[in-house]
């Protein structure tokens, strides 16, 4: 069984849209520069990029890790199937020294926004001032441009953390921790991994995360629809990318269970899985809206019976072409395709309906709730 | 038709979220997004348990609830319009943000990840994660809503996850006017 994903209606009650036209006019503190631009940020999920221990002299290397940083990021599921439907700003922040803090061996740099190593003794987690950052995020960009905030630290050993803005160093493999922190922060998922606490397990509950549950019942698991009715229930096989009903999640050891043996909210280095990228999807159209325009503005017309008119959607579109726009008169399909004319109407009022869908595979179930 | 759909299915799901609030929905949107400006705040937010460090370890939940101090150090209107969520999807690691009038009806709301939280995540010898949370003690935040004068204050919440419903609990309130 598929559902198709958030099918849109319009009757041209579509005055919203104009608004989306209107980008805010505001005095950038630092340099920003779009270095992903589809289109207007009141319709894309936005990527703010802010960098630390980066000195003037190199900037251009903070600009060659920006550009590898992003093109490793969309090449990941979903990214790089909704890789249209977001945007990316480059906020070009200087720094007075390079690199950043290591308190372990006594080292430390002004930089810009005070990024240290062994932050709370643990020595992979970089922290990074956030009163400085969101400061510099709100002289820069405006509202709409800071989705999602990251921070690059000019600093070659592993190291990084997740919360509202996400931190990494310029080590490789640390995009996959970016990649984990999102899921959490963009895509509300939960760790699907177990204990020794901390943080303390509570299996009491069910808990609200859709990567998550306490049901034992096939029906009642929150991920049903992706799982083969000859899968076991609960699922003790180790293969990747089976979803199932696994034992171990949300810091428990037993009592909650995760859709899948291994996915990136449990291990870094590989990729979602199925019912993460189903929610990060959904995510993505909590910001987006499929419709980027229509036209005509109105939406009330009046036609004389021998007149015709034009009617056009602008979708948004995704790498593998899922998205349809059908057209509908008087609740009646007509065709499919952006645009639409309608011709010689019967006198009397008539409705026409453009219904946008995306019928991604990856997404078998689209609903709010569970 | 389906665009309706949602629309009232979210509404009344706001409408469920806010009465435990004490906070009326309008009927016809709940919120006003069709201005062309907005207002944007920074806000200064501390814990109220003295420390000094900046960040601190998450030893109990209850800390991301308590209410912090609040202060205004900066109110600037500007221009366009606000992004607007199509879900009211919540999370515990979030902060919703109620807008209300003088009559404690809604006006506007908005999520936005909780600006403290910062996550730890390290890799165990067989490749597995661990995690530790830690909350930063004093920060300033920008909390952007429309330029609607009939927004009397903000109100922040920490969604809290009940096993199945979200509640929220009341972290700050901030006058607008």
């Amino acid at each position: 069984m598929k559902t198709h994903l958030k099918a849109y209606a319009s009757r041209w009650s579509l005055s919203a849209i104009l608004l989306f036209l209107c980008f805010p006019q505001i005095a950038l503190a630092e340099p920003v520069e779009t270095i992903i631009n589809n289109g207007d940020a009141a319709n894309r999920v936005d990527i703010a990029i802010l960098g630390d221990g980066y000195t003037a002299a190199e900037m251009q290397k903070y600009k060659n890790d920006v550009q590898a940083l992003m093109t490793r990021f969309f090449d990941n599921e979903p990214f790089r199937e909704y890789r249209n439907f977001f945007n990316v700003h480059r906020i070009d922040v200087v720094s007075s020294q390079s690199g950043a803090d290591h308190p372990e061996r006594s080292f430390f740099v002004n930089t810009a926004l005070d990024a240290t190593y062994n932050c709370q003794g643990s020595q992979r987690l970089i922290c990074v001032n956030i009163t400085k950052a969101n400061i510099i995020l709100g002289n820069s960009v405006s509202f709409s441009q800071r989705d999602i905030a990251f921070v690059i630290v000019n600093d070659p050993e592993y190291g990084g953390s997740g919360g509202s803005i996400a931190v990494t160093s310029t080590h490789l493999e640390v995009l996959e921790l970016i990649l984990h922190e999102l899921g959490h922060s963009f895509g509300l998922l939960a760790d699907e991994y177990g204990g020794p606490p901390p943080p303390v397990c509570n299996n009491t509950f069910e808990p609200s995360a859709a990567n998550a549950t306490k049901a034992t019942e096939r029906s009642l698991i929150k991920w049903n629809h992706w799982i083969d009715a000859s899968t076991p229930i609960p699922t003790l096989s180790a293969f990747d990318g089976v979803p199932g009903l696994y034992q171990g999640a949300v810091y428990c050891d037993a009592g909650l269970f995760r859709p899948t043996f291994g996915s990136r909210m449990r291990f870094l280095g590989r990729p979602y899985e199925q019912i993460n990228t189903e929610q990060l999807i959904r995510r993505i159209y909590n910001v987006v809206s499929p419709i980027d325009a229509s036209q005509p503005a109105a939406t009330d017309i009046t036609l004389t019976t021998a007149q015709s008119q034009s009617f056009s959607i602008t979708p948004l579109i995704t790498l593998s072409g899922t998205i349809k726009v059908d057209w509908f008169l008087d609740g009646v399909f007509q065709s499919t395709g952006t645009g639409f004319t309608v011709n010689n109407l019967t006198s009397g009022a008539h409705v026409i309906d453009a219904v946008v869908k995306d019928s991604t595979a990856q997404v078998r179930k689209d609903t709010e709730t569970y | 038709m389906e665009k309706n759909r949602r629309e009232t299915v979210q509404q009344e799901q706001l409408k469920k979220l806010m009465s435990r609030v004490g906070i009326d929905v309008l009927e016809i949107a709940g919120r006003t997004d069709q201005s062309r400006s907005y207002r944007e705040l920074k806000i200064t937010w501390t814990n109220p348990t003295k420390s000094t460090t900046e960040v601190r370890s998450a030893a109990t939940p209850e800390q991301q609830t308590q209410a912090p101090n609040v202060s205004v150090i900066e109110d600037k209107k500007r221009s366009g319009t606000l992004p607007r969520h199509r879900s009211l999807e919540l999370s515990p690691a979030h902060i919703f943000i109620a807008a209300v009038d003088a009559a404690d009806k809604l006006r506007w709301w908005s999520i936005m990840p909780d600006p403290r939280l910062v996550r730890g995540e390290t890799q165990t010898a067989t490749g597995e994660l661990r995690r530790e949370d830690y909350y930063v003690s004093n920060v300033t935040l920008l909390v952007a809503f429309p330029d609607d004068p009939e927004i009397a204050n903000l109100r922040f919440y920490h969604p809290v996850w009940n096993g199945t419903d979200f509640d929220l609990k009341a972290l700050a309130v901030v006058p607008t006017r």
